[in-house]
């Protein structure tokens, strides 16, 4: 069937032949000359790593609306957009700027580069993100209307009118789509003009100007430009089409197949298989879907079941009684199937089991028909057994399918559903990852979006904690992740302190594009005491009690300040008796020095054992003696009043503390003092020692914009050793990584509490198992807020519950899960990010992919999840991406021994 | 959830094996074989004994070749695609539009140019938002020559 002819008058018969059935767009309704379709715009529905009990009752929600337009027919249109690049990056610089700006922090010179770079990369794909339409057939237009829109085609009165009187049936529909589960809100004028030109336009770039701009946003002069008017041409029983246009001024051509959706095999869904219309998401080709579905009343359907079931009971019986030969046990399978569909439709069961009938396609497109047909075979795989694709005669038909309005001519492959395998199909499942407007951090897994991701948000807008914890097993790319944000960020002007066991990450420090602002520190290196516990934990400033929070208060603060608990949301600071403010920040004040000094000690005492010998500390008969000792002899130390008053503290008062020991055990005290000082002559436990009471005190040096704390040469114990297991010279190791990231803790100090800043911590499963490792990550977690502070924490198995957000933890606010080589380890790492453990998730990280040796650059996959906003989980591909970073990875995945020597300028 | 699909139920093959009592000594035939083989055979008896002329043997080489085609055509048949979609499919691709040189009139244009476009004002009366310009008098539109001649066709 040939589409109606409209628009222009076109005289010259030799002139190419002009069609489509439109002829006018009022609101959200399209009309033809016959017939009034409704169209709307499918919010996205998130989708990975929602509780199943959502997303199902997603789907059966949208198979209950479904139902409600029964006998209307349905026309799904899934096309895609490209991201708007030139808004994000105008915003993302303006943003950067600004933050930066109050605090003298500027971008480097690398960073104009970079954002450059960024937005070529995205350029080049004009296609990254899914926008899903849905008409609705509502109006078949009488004979009067149908010659006044002839007569009157670009007159609004008629149309105006026409459409008034069908107000209250157009209402219930937008009333209808805009229930929960199809969430469809009525398209606007510029919309419905995107959709007709990228169903015209059909496998064409988008436009410039849509990369900039949101379509919504367009004027007059622009919608002409995307309602202009493209050339299709097929050869007959050819396996593409051509589409000819002009766009941007210039003549494109591309090749198209349109591809038919066949038998699908039984899916498990949410439960084990994704929505079947996302299947090939993940290759990043851009796929438009059109599928053309009509809800059938339940009569209709029983009365074909009737039908059939006469049909397959008179085959039986051609069989066995006129033929006397054995009926194919297909017969008795497919009657079953009828009983069950007519059991289903016959009872008083939600309407979402009813039925429907329609046609999927979808349309591939490429620069020449082997790219095209090259992509629509990687189409095909992508669906595997799940579904059959076929590519079928007829290209030309099919593509006029994609077009609003149209209809469906080639008849075959009709699917028959039940109303929640449509619903399952999920056209509107999207990638929720990113908040748009930070840095790109990498794509999408599930439908190759970019991900743009500001980690500062979460402290700036929502009031959740910075700290993200990048947990994956060896291999998994946690210290290219952990780079690659610190590169980029750092560019923006951001500062970060990261300490970097593997000496990889300091490699950014000697690129060009870093060098000027960085140091790179190698703690190993340093003199005695350059460690020393009692330095690293600062000493709380009165100063930092400046700002308090009225709704930050416990009870005994409001009632101190003089204020009642039912005033406390009105009051204001200024109202309140200065002095007893005062007094409150005091109190503040001297709880801050307490904890300090506590946590002074208890690192203190942590460091020393550490550094003691295994058989003596841990294993042998008196370890749990040499504990108490150390625990007086530092408690004597920390004694503001006692015999180290006026003196300032370093471990080497510990050593004349438990010289001094009274104890019963005052032999094992000395002989630990001796086995100290025996060590402190050794490089590394020499650095908590200091030469002398002048040299306790150590300088920050903490002046550059990137400072990178190296350790390189330590050793640290096997991951899967347990704590009491681990050698001498490993316990060393974890002591001084330990040191090193109070020492991290101590540079946060050093910028202004609001500034943007960053922190990155490497191994920290080995700091989970030290309680001063602990305590450490605890201090982090409740200061991001407070300081503006990123705290990247990368680690393999994250062992205890330190992390688990399932209590309430808040201390974490997002966090990177790669790929687990365990399913202990898996369900450790799922629980961080509050996703159930024992249903299968365990597998999505088990099945992360994994560098072999026939591939060992395979990008690397985590599950990303951020608790600010609306929050998400998603998995998130990371890898190289574009000319522009090579500095960033060249730096990072230089093999070990290989000479860095730093990028040229 | 558990989805599953009606497909099945379309593939309920139905073959006549015979008359009762009687089956035929060829593999079982579906139904639908018959309807399009009958037409088939009369055509081409037809045609055949209109050039041989009538008799016992061109009535049986007008047999073979009915065979032989509706076998031929029943391979395209199936429950995905009916006998009835296959007119509309060779209807539609014989009348697909042409990448030809030398007939412009073979290309088909999606014109969206003629679609004014309204759009919902506050008070829920239609505003113009795109107003398509008037089609000129005669001749060949500027852009649709423009976009031939840039293509080279």
């Amino acid at each position: 069937m040939r589409l109606f002819t409209g628009g222009a008058t076109v005289s010259d018969p030799r002139d190419p032949r002009s069609t489509t059935p439109l002829r006018q767009i009022g609101g959200h309704v399209a009309m033809t000359a016959t017939k009034g379709s409704a169209w709307y715009r499918l919010t996205p529905v998130p989708w990975s790593f929602r509780p199943d009990r959502d997303r199902e009752s997603h789907l059966i929600n949208q198979a209950v609306v479904t139902a409600q337009l029964t006998g209307k027919k349905i026309h799904i249109r899934r096309t895609t957009t490209p991201f708007p690049v030139r808004a994000w990056a105008e915003q993302h610089h303006t943003m950067v700027v600004a933050k930066g700006k109050p605090y003298g922090a500027a971008p480097l010179p690398c960073w104009p580069d970079l954002l450059e770079g960024e937005q070529r990369q995205f350029l080049g794909e004009h296609q990254s993100e899914k926008e899903v339409f849905v008409g609705v057939d509502f109006l078949r237009r009488s004979m009067l209307n149908e010659y006044a829109s002839l007569l009157f085609p670009s007159r609004v009165g008629p149309l105006s009118r026409e459409l008034r009187r069908q107000h209250p049936k157009l209402a219930a529909l937008d009333t209808l789509m805009r229930r929960a589960g199809m969430n469809g809100s009525p398209v606007t004028g510029p919309q419905m003009a995107w959709l007709l030109h990228r169903s015209s336009y059909l496998g064409f770039p988008a436009p410039a100007r849509r990369l900039a701009v949101e379509v919504d946003e367009w004027g007059t002069g622009d919608l002409a430009d995307l309602l202009g008017e493209v050339c299709w041409d097929a050869d007959p029983f050819g396996s593409t089409l051509r589409v000819t246009g002009i766009l941007d001024g210039r003549a494109v051509t591309r090749h198209v197949v349109v591809l038919t959706v066949g038998r699908m095999q039984q899916m498990d869904i949410p439960q084990a298989d994704q929505p079947w219309m996302t299947l090939a998401d993940s290759l990043g080709i851009p796929l438009e879907w059109s599928a053309h579905v009509t809800p059938r009343a339940d009569k209709d359907v029983l009365a074909e079941i009737r039908l059939i079931l006469g049909k397959i009971s008179s085959q039986t019986n051609h069989y066995e009684v006129e033929h006397e030969m054995d009926a194919p046990s297909a017969l008795e399978e497919q009657r079953e199937l009828a009983l069950r569909v007519e059991q289903e439709l016959s009872g008083l069961a939600d309407a979402s089991l009813g039925r429907a009938k329609g046609w999927w396609r979808i349309a591939v497109a490429g620069r020449t028909e082997s790219e095209c047909l090259d992509l629509s075979e990687r189409v095909i795989a992508a669906f595997g057994r799940k579904a059959e694709i076929t590519h079928t005669f007829g290209q030309y038909d099919l593509a006029r399918e994609f077009l609003p309005a149209s209809t469906v001519v080639c008849k075959a492959h009709m699917r028959k559903l039940p109303l929640r395998a449509v619903a399952a199909g999920g056209p509107a499942v999207t990638s929720m990852a990113g908040d748009r407007r930070g840095w790109n951090i990498g794509r999408s897994s599930l439908d190759n979006s970019p991900v743009m991701f500001d980690f500062w948000r979460n402290m700036e807008d929502y009031d959740v904690s910075g700290l993200f914890p990048i947990i994956s097993g060896l291999g998994g790319g946690k210290t290219n992740l952990l780079g690659m944000i610190v590169a980029k960020t750092a560019a923006a002007g951001i500062g970060w302190c990261v300490i970097d066991p593997a000496g990889r990450l300091g490699r950014l420090g000697r690129t060009a594009q870093l060098r000027a602002g960085s140091v790179n520190i190698d703690l190993l290196n340093g003199a005695p005491g350059s460690l020393n516990p009692y330095a690293l934990v600062r000493e709380p400033q009165l100063a930092d009690f400046a700002a308090l929070d009225l709704t930050d208060m416990d009870d005994t603060e409001v009632a101190a300040v003089g204020l009642r608990i039912e005033d406390l949301h009105a009051a204001k600071l200024s109202d309140l008796d200065p002095a007893r403010v005062d007094e409150l920040r005091r109190r503040r004040y001297r709880q801050a020095r307490t904890r300090a000094s506590a946590i002074r000690t208890r690192l203190c005492m942590d460091s020393l054992l550490q550094v003691l010998p295994a058989a003596f500390a841990v294993s042998g008969p008196d370890a749990g003696h040499v504990a108490t000792e150390l625990r007086l002899a530092a408690q004597k130390v920390a004694d503001p009043r006692g015999t180290f008053k006026g003196r300032p503290r370093h471990p080497g008062l510990i050593i004349e503390a438990l010289r001094e020991s009274q104890t019963d055990h005052r032999a094992l005290a000395v002989a630990t003092a001796d086995l100290l000082t025996s060590l402190a002559q050794e490089p590394q436990p020499s650095l908590l020692f200091p030469a002398g009471d002048d040299d306790a005190e150590i300088s920050d040096g903490f002046d550059a914009q990137l400072t990178f704390l190296s350790t390189k040469g330590i050793v640290l114990p096997d991951t899967d050793s347990r704590p009491e297991f681990w050698g001498d010279e490993a316990r060393q190791g974890v002591a001084i990584l330990n040191l090193t990231s109070w020492k991290a803790l101590r540079w946060m100090y050093s910028l202004p509490a609001g500034q943007r800043k960053g922190v990155g911590l490497d191994e920290i499963q080995f700091l989970n198992a030290v309680p001063s490792g602990r305590l450490m990550i605890t201090e982090f977690g409740r200061n991001t807020r407070k300081q503006n502070l990123v705290v990247l924490a990368a680690g393999q198995d994250p062992g205890d519950t330190l992390l688990d957000t399932r209590g309430g933890n808040n201390f974490v606010g997002g966090a990177f899960l790669g790929r687990m080589d365990d399913l202990d380890a898996a369900g450790r790492a799922l629980r961080i990010a509050q996703i159930p453990t024992g249903v299968g998730y365990e597998n999505s990280l088990l099945d992360l992919p994994k560098p072999t040796d026939d591939n060992p650059d395979v990008p690397r996959q985590f599950l990303m999840y951020n608790r600010g906003g609306n929050g998400f989980k998603e998995i998130i591909t990371v890898s190289r991406a574009g000319a522009h970073t090579d500095w960033i990875w060249q730096a990072l995945e230089s093999a070990p021994g290989q000479q860095f020597t730093g990028t040229p300028a | 959830m558990h989805v599953s699909t009606d497909d099945a139920l379309r593939r309920v093959d139905a073959r006549w094996l015979g008359v009762p009592g009687f089956t035929f000594p060829w593999r079982p035939t579906r139904y639908a074989a018959y309807g399009v083989g009958v037409p088939i055979a009369i055509a081409v008896i037809f045609a055949v004994t209109r050039l041989l002329g009538s008799g016992f043997w061109p009535l049986v080489y007008g047999l073979c070749i009915a065979i032989v085609l509706t076998t031929y055509l029943m391979r395209l048949v199936d429950d995905e695609r009916p006998a009835s979609t296959l007119p509309p499919l060779i209807w539609g691709e014989l009348g697909a539009p042409r990448g030809s040189r030398h007939n412009r009139a073979r290309h088909e244009i999606v014109s969206l140019t003629s679609i004014p476009v309204f759009t919902r004002g506050a008070d829920d009366e239609l505003i113009s938002l795109y107003c398509p310009p008037p089609a000129p008098a005669k001749g060949p539109r500027r852009s649709v020559s423009r976009l031939l001649d840039l293509t080279g066709q």
